[in-house]
């Protein structure tokens, strides 16, 4: 109890001291960047949640590419269960000369069966919850539709051949789960308004699904009798089938964020030891004076833990504060990738970040905090006598034991863990020995600086020199944290910038799809008068894989993730006589008029992903009819080049005559306003697919949620100059004394500031020059190894990152040198 | 000249009363116990610091109403324009620097163009010549307090200020260090007050005055 008073007592002294603020702050800001993302994905877990229930507005479902049994209704009503139908579908909707690609969803009248809807009667105006669908001759749709063609409730909207009225927004509703990270505003329509629209045929690229839901023991009879009917391509899905890949997304991207928010950790991290050290230091007298006062070692120890318990505690509570702003921030920007509303943060995130303020502390300022016990109390009588320090192995062991926790905590297996341990010790290490090399290298310009009338130059770049050690540290630590910065904001655009060059000018902006055998020869004509030379179709067969090399595929397991998911979706098969354009032949051979067999050309990635290659054999189903086809050759596909291309090309004798649709690609110029809504109106049910305005809705998605990253990583910068900080107030005591004497050797204040000046001048535009090349050099990288892109030097960056880094670091050292400057020199001398 | 600081209740009072004059090219010895304030006014005198009250010169310039700036100018200035050495009982040598840039520091600073040449040879008279490179942790304190004295006298001081300068040594270092600092200063004619309590360093200075409780008086 004594000691908890004193502890108190001395805790409100501590944090008065510079080094204990620095620890505070660099505690806050790891705190801040793993309860920021904890706060953040707990949300979006929570809405997951929220819809795992909801997800199917049903209590059983069935999803299919085509329309299901009509005898279903009487199925589901045996077991005493209500039932609904829904379609969902792309299309294009026009209004005064815009155009605007959108998911309509039509539902029969029951729906939801489960959850509800909810909608408004203006973009503003206040909720309503209803558990039934728009009745006939109405649309609900989202406020983004309006937005976009400038439409109000109230007007008609064209869909297709008819016009429906459009009566609420729509705000939620509860089977959004696969759509959640969606492109396309919501159209919710009644299934009594297809026909009349004409929006759908036997060809469309429509998902069907029907809806059950009642008692459990009639959902599992009903399940019973339908497993036994489910045709290929029909899927059976429960609640527990709700969106897995959606979870398995989340999943990972709370790993990444957690990982990258250990970033953050390690610099923070850097920081509290600095600054530990330093208290351990000016805390040697008073553990000495205990000691000389009669107190045993185990009160000292005591003592200091409940200090540094205190000053946790403290920096939890500021981190948490920080985090909790962060995540508000962060949230509001994501609130847009969302088609529903986040609800609040959980307190988990709050005890991770507490946690993580724990083994921080634990890992990088117990060791020296624990050393004062061993303070002896001849200190009293001899000065030079302090605290044996802390071994540098011991240290480097206590904190990679207290990150390797960490990252095993954020990334939940060991193989992860150990990587991205390796990753962040590396880039760290890697940039420190860079920095270290860079000032070893600069040592030339020290000695070359003229003795006379540059003497600030020289003492400044000096003292780069004196304080080696420290300033590899600065520097390292700040070039990390300006580097993963430079990654997402400058580089990530360069990379697209050069993507954008190698797309032709006249590359297709405009697909077309869902076009019906007879439609083809209208559609040309109405395209050639258009001013399209010679508009290509391609044709597309709809089909799912049943077999490889005769193995059923829900018995393989596929290497990659990539595989399995081009197993179990549907396929788009297409043939073709001649080898297609944009494409290049690796391996095999393409058939001539007079092969007569089941053969296919795969794209080399596609095969890859599925394990097989030339000579296996593939078995699809085609509208209940199997097919077979051994795969005669693998071709490289530019993708790049925007022309209609297919992943599996099939010899046309084989395919010709299944039952398909065909597609077209085609350049629109943006002046041409008439032809699409001409198309529209003569062909309701081909779907137009404007490439430009999907790249920039795809770009817009992507754009915030690196925003989101960025601002995780923004923490590591901010660490980064608590590193800074925290290497300064290690040297404060030092630097005074070196001012202190400068000064009475007649340095004027200017020539002082000066030397300190080019010193932080220095340390900031080398981390920004580091920076510049670490971020360069992993966009090379990218560019040259993962995208097959030119990628250019970006002059900007390159004098952009030293300019920002020097300025940085210079007003923050600037700052603290002020008022090192202010006290007078006497006091310098005095003090050592 | 009085010096003092504000507490919460009231002044403390370090310095009362002072008057000292110090002619060119003599030798004061400043004697007194720990605590008297003998550095307060070697620093006060030297324009460290600002005196709470009355007025100092150097040079025949007041120093007190001085800025900062003004009164590292004075100095920082060679024997013509004044200029100013130190010797610290603590050495004050930085430690990330060789002996020879020690010395070499304040000569730069002060715009010389042979520092290198003055600092190697001054290192040379206090008989550290072929320890140049050294760094003060590679050299024994009497070797450390003789860099300093080189570094005091390199810049060719007029006035040279010394604190306890062989405090820190033991008793024979200590005549050694003693015996070249005084021999230096009246070979170059410098001015030198010496802040002490070791009653047979002060024997050596030309004049005596001791501090105490405060308040300065001439000594015998």
């Amino acid at each position: 109890m004594k000691q908890l008073a004193i502890a108190w007592q001395l805790l409100r002294r501590d944090l008065r001291a510079g080094e204990v603020r620095v620890l505070v702050l660099a505690l806050a800001v790891a705190v801040a960047a793993v309860a920021g993302v904890g706060f953040l994905t707990s949300r979006v877990d929570a809405a997951m949640q929220r819809q795992a229930s909801e997800l199917l507005a049903a209590d059983v479902s069935v999803e299919a590419p085509r329309e299901l049994p009509a005898d279903w209704d009487e199925l589901a009503s045996d077991e005493g269960l209500r039932h609904a139908r829904i379609v969902r579908f792309p299309t294009v909707v026009f209004h005064d000369g815009r155009s605007q690609l959108v998911q309509a969803k039509a539902v029969t009248a029951d729906y939801p069966l489960r959850g509800e809807l909810r909608h408004s009667a203006t973009p503003d105006g206040e909720e309503v919850v209803s558990t039934s669908a728009p009745p006939a001759g109405e649309v609900w749709v989202e406020r983004r539709l309006l937005d976009s063609l400038g439409l109000r409730v109230g007007d008609s909207l064209p869909l297709g051949r008819g016009e429906l009225r459009i009566a609420r927004v729509l705000r939620y509703e509860p089977d959004r789960g696969a759509d959640m990270f969606q492109i396309a505003p919501r159209v919710l329509m009644a299934w009594a308004d297809l026909d009349a629209t004409g929006l759908l045929n036997a060809y469309s690229r429509a998902r069907y699904r029907f809806l059950a839901a009642g008692d459990e023991a009639g959902v599992a009879a009903f399940r019973a009798v339908l497993t036994d009917r489910l045709q290929a391509g029909q899927r059976l899905l429960g609640i527990e089938d709700a969106r897995p890949e959606f979870r398995s997304a989340l999943e990972r991207a709370q790993r990444f964020l957690g990982l990258a928010a250990l970033g953050a950790v390690l610099l923070a991290g850097a920081a509290v030891a600095l600054a530990a050290h330093r208290y351990r230091e000016r805390q040697s007298d008073m553990a000495a004076l205990m000691r000389c006062f009669g107190s045993r070692q185990n009160d000292i120890l005591t003592l200091y833990l409940l200090r540094l318990f205190g000053i946790g505690a403290v920096a939890v509570l500021i981190g948490l504060a920080l985090a909790w702003l962060a995540q508000a921030v962060l949230g509001e920007v994501l609130a847009g990738l969302f088609a529903t509303t986040l609800p609040p943060p959980s307190w988990r995130g709050a005890g991770v970040g507490a946690l993580t303020a724990v083994v921080t502390l634990a890992g990088f300022a117990l060791p020296s905090v624990l050393r004062l016990r061993h303070v002896p109390p001849l200190r009293v009588l001899r000065r030079d006598l302090g605290a044996p320090s802390v071994s540098t192995w011991m240290l480097l062991a206590s904190a990679a034991a207290a990150l390797g926790l960490l990252v095993r905590w954020q990334a939940g297996e060991w193989q992860l863990a150990g990587y991205a341990l390796l990753g962040l010790i590396g880039t760290a290490l890697g940039f420190a020995l860079l920095a270290w090399l860079l000032l070893w290298a600069g040592r030339g310009l020290q000695r070359g600086a003229p003795a006379t009338g540059w003497w600030a130059l020289r003492f400044g770049l000096g003292a780069l020199q004196r304080r080696r050690g420290l300033a590899v540290l600065q520097i390292g630590a700040f070039a990390t944290g300006m580097a993963v910065i430079l990654l997402l904001a400058v580089v990530r655009v360069d990379l697209l910038a050069a993507w954008r060059d190698t797309v032709a000018d006249d590359a297709p902006n405009q697909f077309l799809i869902n076009v019906q055998p007879e439609e083809v020869e209208p559609l040309r004509a109405l395209l050639r008068d258009a001013g399209i030379a010679d508009p290509r179709f391609y044709p597309m067969v709809r089909a799912r894989l049943t077999h490889l090399n005769d193995k059923p595929i829900d018995e393989i397991a596929f290497a990659e993730e990539r595989g399995e998911r081009f197993a179990h979706r549907d396929q788009n098969l297409s043939y073709a006589a001649e080898f297609p354009r944009a494409n290049r032949m690796l391996g095999g051979l393409w058939w001539g008029p007079d092969d007569a067999g089941h053969q296919v050309s795969l794209e080399k990635r596609f095969a890859d992903s599925l394990g097989i290659g030339i000579g296996d054999k593939m078995e699809f189903d085609i509208a209940g009819t199997p097919l077979q086809a051994h795969v005669m050759s693998l071709r490289e596909v530019d993708w790049d080049s925007f022309q209609v291309n297919f992943f599996v090309l099939f010899n046309p004798k084989a395919l010709a005559d299944q039952p398909g649709t065909w597609v077209t690609s085609f350049h629109l110029s943006a002046a041409d306003h008439i032809t699409l809504p001409r198309l529209n109106r003569e062909f309701p049910t081909v779907t137009a697919i404007d490439v430009g305005a999907l790249i920039g809705q795809v770009r817009t998605l992507i754009d915030r949620a690196v925003l989101a990253v960025e601002g995780v990583f923004g923490f590591t910068l901010i660490a980064a100059l608590v590193v800074f900080l925290a290497a300064f107030q290690a040297e404060r005591a030092d630097r005074g004394r070196e001012i202190a004497l400068l000064r009475s050797f007649g340095a004027t204040r200017v020539q002082v500031r000066r030397a300190a000046m080019i010193e932080f001048l220095m340390i900031g535009g080398l981390s920004g020059l580091l920076a510049a090349a670490a971020a360069w050099g992993a966009g090379w990288l990218l560019a040259a190894r993962v995208f097959n892109l030119d990628y250019a030097f970006n002059a900007w960056m390159w004098i952009a990152a030293p300019l920002i880094g020097a300025a940085l670091l210079s007003t923050a050292g600037m700052l603290n040198v002020r008022r090192v400057l202010a006290e007078p020199p006497l006091q310098g001398l005095q003090a050592s | 000249m009085e010096h003092g600081f504000t507490v919460p209740h009231g002044t403390l009072s370090i310095l009362r009363d002072i008057h000292l004059r110090v002619k060119a090219g003599e030798s004061l010895a400043v004697l007194g116990p720990s605590g008297s304030g003998k550095s307060t006014l070697l620093g006060l005198l030297a324009g460290l610091d600002r005196p709470s009250g009355g007025r100092i010169e150097m040079f025949g310039t007041r120093i007190d109403d001085l800025d900062e700036d003004g009164r590292a100018a004075l100095r920082a200035g060679d024997r013509d324009a004044g200029g100013v050495g130190f010797v610290f009982q603590s050495f004050q040598l930085l430690p990330a620097l060789t002996a020879l840039e020690n010395v070499r520091l304040p000569l730069e600073l002060s715009g010389n163009r042979d520092a290198d040449a003055r600092a190697r040879d001054w290192l040379g008279r206090v008989g550290l010549g072929d320890r140049l490179d050294h760094f003060p942790r590679q050299l024994s304190g009497g070797e450390q307090q003789r860099v300093a004295l080189a570094r005091a006298f390199a810049g060719d001081p007029a006035l040279l200020f010394a604190d306890e300068p062989t405090g820190n040594l033991d008793r024979a270092t200590g005549a050694h260090v003693a015996e070249l600092m005084f021999s230096l200063q009246r070979e170059r004619g410098v001015t030198l007050v010496l802040v002490t309590h070791d009653e047979n360093l002060a024997a050596q200075c030309d004049r005596r005055v001791r501090i105490d409780g405060g308040e300065l008086r001439e000594s015998a």
